[in-house]
Parts: C-alpha cells; sequence; structure tokens
C-alpha cells in the first residue's frame, strides 16, 4: 500500500516523516562515500532492479538503435527497434570474441558489423553473418546470436534488468506507483533539451539534492528562491510526500504571490510574448491543461503547488512542474563520481516567441545546475573526510532519507523479494 | 580567400547598432551563448543587455515575419542575438555576475542537445 500522508502545517513541525513509518533518527554517512558500500549498490541494487534506462521515442522508428553504458556496471546495452516495431535490449558484445560491435552512441540500421573481424547480426540480434565460416570447426549461428538483456515498457519507459534471470517482474518493482502514474501524458516526450555534467559526488549526493527544497533559498537565491519560497514557507516546506515501496513521490511548495520582477526587463518581455506556465517551464498553458488534470501531477491539488519529483528508484526521478515533465538520471561511476544527465521535455518551438521562451528556461537550468554542483562536491569532501558519522535529516527531507533506507535494505537483502518487504 | 567577401551587413537594416556585438552574441549553438555569458564582463553583457532589449521587440516582429526554421541568413543572426539576450539575461537579472558565484570555472554542466533551432 502507498502510504498517504497529510498536508503540511507550516506553523509546526511537520509529520511527513512519522506518519510515514520512517524512523526520525540520525542517518549513517558510510554509503555515501565508502568504496565497499558502492560495490554493494552495484552488485545488491543495480544488477537486481529493473532499471530506467530511456523513452521509447528515443527509438523513433524501425532500426532505430541506442547504445547506453549501464554505469555503475560495466554493461554496454544496444537498444533496438526491430522491424517488427519491438524494442529489445543486448549486450553490446560480438559472439565471436567478445568485441564491442556497434561503436556509435545512436543512429538507424537493421543490422550491424562488428568492426573487428566483420561477423555481422541482424537487429533483433540474431547472427547473420560470419566470415571465413568454413574455416570454424562448429558453429550453430541459431545459438549465436547477441546476448539478450530482459527488457520491459512500461507507459513509454524502456526497463532494463540485468539479473540472468530477473527474480521480480517489472509490474512487482513499480508496485503502486505504477497505478498511481499510469496515463500520465508526456509533453515534448520527443524532444528534450539534454544537460549533461560529470561530478566528484556519490550518486545519492546527486539525488538527494534534486528532491528537498530545504536547499533553495540558500543555493537559489535569484533564479528559484522566489517561486519556492514565500514569507509564510520560508524554507520551502513540501506539500507532501508519498511512498511506493522503494518508490516515492515529493509534491513541492510554490509561492501563490510569485510575480515576475519588473527590474527583470528581458523575463517580463518574455512574459509579454506569451504564456508559460512558470519559471520552470517552456510550454504554454493551453498545452498542459490536459496534461495538469491527471491525478499524478500536483495531486494535491494544492494551489501553493510549483513541482512533483517521482522517485522511481534507484536512480531516475521523474518530475512533472505546470509545463509539462523532465527526467533527471543519476549514473553512480565510483563512490565519489557521477554522471548526471537532465531531460527537459519541450514541444519543437513553431515560432520565435516559443523558441525565445525556451532559451530563457534553458539558460535558468544551466545557472541553476551549476549553483548546485559547488554545494553538492563540497558536501562529498565533507562526508568523505570522516568528519562526521550520522547526517541529520529534518521533515521535509523525507525522500533523502526513504532512499537511503531503501539503498541500505537492497544490499543488506539477500533476494529482492526482501528488499521489497 | 579571394573572391569570397564577408557579408558587410551581417544583420537587417535597422539593427546597424547591434554590429560590435554580432562575433560574441551570435553564437551557434547553446553552448557558443553560455560561453558568451561566462567569458565576458559584467560590464560588457551589460551593454549588450541594454542595446539588445532596446531592439527586442522589433527584431522579434521581424522574426515572426517569417518561418522559425528557415531564417534568411541576416535574420538568423538576429534570432541568434536575441536567444544570446535570453544569457545575458541571466548574467545581468539573475546572477548580478557573469558565471555562478562559487561554482567552480569551468562549470562541467554541458548542454549537449538545446532548443531547435540553433540548440
Amino acid at each position: 500500500m502507498a502510504t498517504k500522508l497529510a498536508d503540511i502545517d507550516i506553523r509546526q513541525r511537520g509529520k511527513l516523516t512519522e506518519t510515514a513509518g520512517l524512523s526520525t533518527g540520525p542517518v549513517p554517512v558510510a554509503p555515501y562515500h565508502c568504496p565497499d558500500f558502492f560495490e554493494q549498490e552495484k552488485k545488491q541494487i543495480f544488477e537486481r532492479a529493473w532499471l530506467l534506462i530511456c523513452r521509447e521515442e528515443e527509438l523513433p522508428e524501425p532500426g532505430s538503435f541506442l547504445v547506453k553504458e549501464i554505469l555503475p556496471t560495466k554493461v554496454n546495452a544496444l537498444i533496438t527497434r526491430s522491424s517488427s516495431g519491438h524494442i529489445q535490449a543486448f549486450h553490446n558484445t560480438c559472439s565471436h570474441r567478445g568485441s564491442q560491435v556497434v561503436y556509435e552512441t545512436h543512429g538507424r540500421q537493421s543490422r550491424f558489423v562488428c568492426p573487428y573481424h566483420r561477423w555481422s547480426y541482424k537487429n533483433d540480434g540474431t547472427l547473420i553473418g560470419v566470415t571465413d565460416e568454413s574455416n570454424f570447426f562448429h558453429i550453430d549461428k541459431k545459438a549465436c546470436g547477441l546476448s539478450k538483456i530482459h527488457t520491459e515498457i512500461w507507459e513509454g519507459w524502456v526497463f532494463l534488468n540485468l539479473a540472468k534471470m530477473p527474480e521480480i517482474s517489472l509490474a512487482e518493482f513499480l508496485g503502486n506507483f505504477r497505478e498511481f502514474f499510469e496515463g500520465f501524458e508526456y509533453l515534448g516526450a520527443e524532444s528534450p533539451v539534454i544537460i549533461e555534467a560529470e561530478l566528484d559526488v556519490n550518486w545519492k549526493v546527486l539525488s538527494d539534492a534534486f528532491i528537498e527544497s530545504y536547499h533553495i533559498s540558500a543555493i537559489h537565491p535569484g533564479t528559484l528562491a522566489d517561486a519556492f519560497t514565500s514569507n509564510d514557507n520560508p524554507f520551502g516546506r513540501l506539500l507532501d510526500a508519498e511512498l511506493f515501496g522503494p518508490h516515492r513521490r515529493v509534491s513541492m511548495f510554490g509561492n501563490p504571490a510569485y510575480s515576475i520582477d519588473p527590474n527583470n526587463r528581458v523575463e517580463a518581455f518574455a512574459a509579454g510574448l506569451g504564456e508559460t506556465g512558470n519559471v520552470i517551464s517552456a510550454a504554454t498553458k493551453a498545452e498542459t491543461a490536459k496534461y495538469l488534470s491527471h491525478k499524478a501531477v500536483n495531486p494535491n491539488r494544492s494551489q501553493s503547488w510549483s513541482m512533483d519529483v517521482n522517485h522511481v528508484f534507484p536512480h531516475v526521478q521523474i518530475d512533472s512542474g505546470p509545463g509539462g515533465f523532465w527526467t533527471h538520471w543519476f549514473w553512480p561511476i565510483s563512490a565519489n563520481k557521477s554522471r548526471y544527465e537532465g531531460r527537459f521535455y519541450m514541444a519543437k518551438p513553431s515560432d520565435f516567441t516559443a523558441r525565445f521562451i525556451q532559451e530563457l528556461y534553458i539558460s535558468r537550468l544551466v545557472t541553476a545546475i551549476s549553483e548546485d554542483i559547488t554545494s553538492m562536491e563540497r558536501t562529498q569532501k565533507g562526508l568523505e573526510s570522516g568528519g562526521k558519522d550520522f547526517m541529520l535529516l529534518q521533515d521535509s527531507e523525507i525522500a533523502i532519507r526513504h532512499h537511503i533506507e531503501q539503498c541500505i535494505k537492497w544490499v543488506e537483502a539477500s533476494t529482492v523479494q526482501e528488499a521489497l518487504l | 580567400m579571394s573572391g569570397i567577401l564577408r557579408d558587410p551587413s551581417p544583420l537587417p537594416k535597422g539593427f546597424e547598432k547591434l554590429a560590435p556585438f554580432v562575433e560574441r552574441w551570435a553564437g551557434a549553438d547553446t553552448m557558443a551563448r553560455v560561453a558568451a555569458r561566462e567569458e565576458s564582463s559584467l560590464e560588457d553583457i551589460q551593454a549588450f543587455y541594454e542595446i539588445m532589449l532596446e531592439h527586442a521587440q522589433t527584431a522579434a516582429d521581424l522574426i515572426d515575419q517569417h518561418s522559425l526554421h528557415e531564417l534568411p541568413p541576416q535574420i538568423a543572426t538576429l534570432c541568434r542575438m536575441m536567444l544570446g539576450l535570453a544569457h545575458a539575461a541571466s548574467a545581468v537579472e539573475i546572477l548580478g555576475a557573469p558565471r555562478v558565484p562559487m561554482a567552480p570555472y569551468p562549470t562541467g554542466v554541458r548542454v549537449t542537445r538545446g532548443a531547435e533551432p540553433y540548440g
């Protein structure tokens, strides 16, 4: 069962954490920097959980393919859409002597030729050609296709499971989050703006930063604070939180009195050209009416709402705001290194006004993400120093607490069933 | 190269005052515009911001007379400069500085796919 939590009363301490049945004590910091814990996460989480990899719009037509590094593992996944439209992932490893077959990151072709000795494969994984085949001893070509990786699609999201035999289905893994999010409208899914960075931080330091609004007044005074805080809620306490097994959702406060500072003349000029949902969006109100009616978007129907963060365990957040959705991917590299990929989905602009508003939004994103980097990398340094064994989390940091608890639970659980209990 | 003259007027008529800013602010893509903000002094950004803003409405009206994805060269330059204005605004209106205070430089944040056109 999803835990449904009450709205906040900002005059007293929030009760989200206690209502959800989580502990309220200090949280250990070793999982944020200890290399042994990182190795355990790789094995117990990333090699057992269903991993959200991409949207099917990234494979728009038969023959489309993508190659993705599935960090922190060494799996290099070749994901194809075959002539029948079926999406399937394979290990990008030649059956001959193990070379990577496809070097490109994406493209469109129905067959792949390994550059090393020119063995060839169809995009459904079948081995179709072996050069100088008569000099081999015996090759059962039917048994020597590219090795499949378990692949499932849910609502346009492509999930992979790296286990030889997944312990649970994707449906079981998603649990109640599946019903909660079904039917969500993915505005602009075919045309994301992509922002990437490699950071000297643990992947959880990165994901934590994008699921709490407590830091906004301190770190983003110019870019975001006016929209996410108010005199009544100066530290951007959460509106609500909901837990779904290992997944979670938080809804953030938005300042209902937010208006554009007339001294911000370019922002005011853009607002005069066309209407957007709010400061972190790039679509017009007409485009977003249907999307906004979905039950998972501003689930409390609050007048003081800015955005929701839906954290799909372990490493992806799907966010919804008044103007549409966007995603954050947190790819672990090592205990203190991660790759960030943000995808901000926007409709292709049809006129200059839309394009200009998008650029203003993109510039704002680049500066806001740059603002986050400093505090994240300094956090990692502080955690690694050994100066503290525990960190203290407040009620609005419930999602951080839940995530770290889940990571520890998965690391300790001998089966996935046990991790989900 | 001989025989090929650089266009003496890369901007449409009426926008001559913007000429000194073309080289820096009419960048081809998002990262060129981010670099223009990060590598200019606040004074230079402010100067571009003021003159571009003065022409912003006329520029928007002129660009809107064409199909966004098939702009003639001079209008395209003007369009890219307007997109540059979005980044200048972050420095002038939001940061009060060319770069994010306290962030490392370069930040390592890369827009690997922008919005079209000129992303």
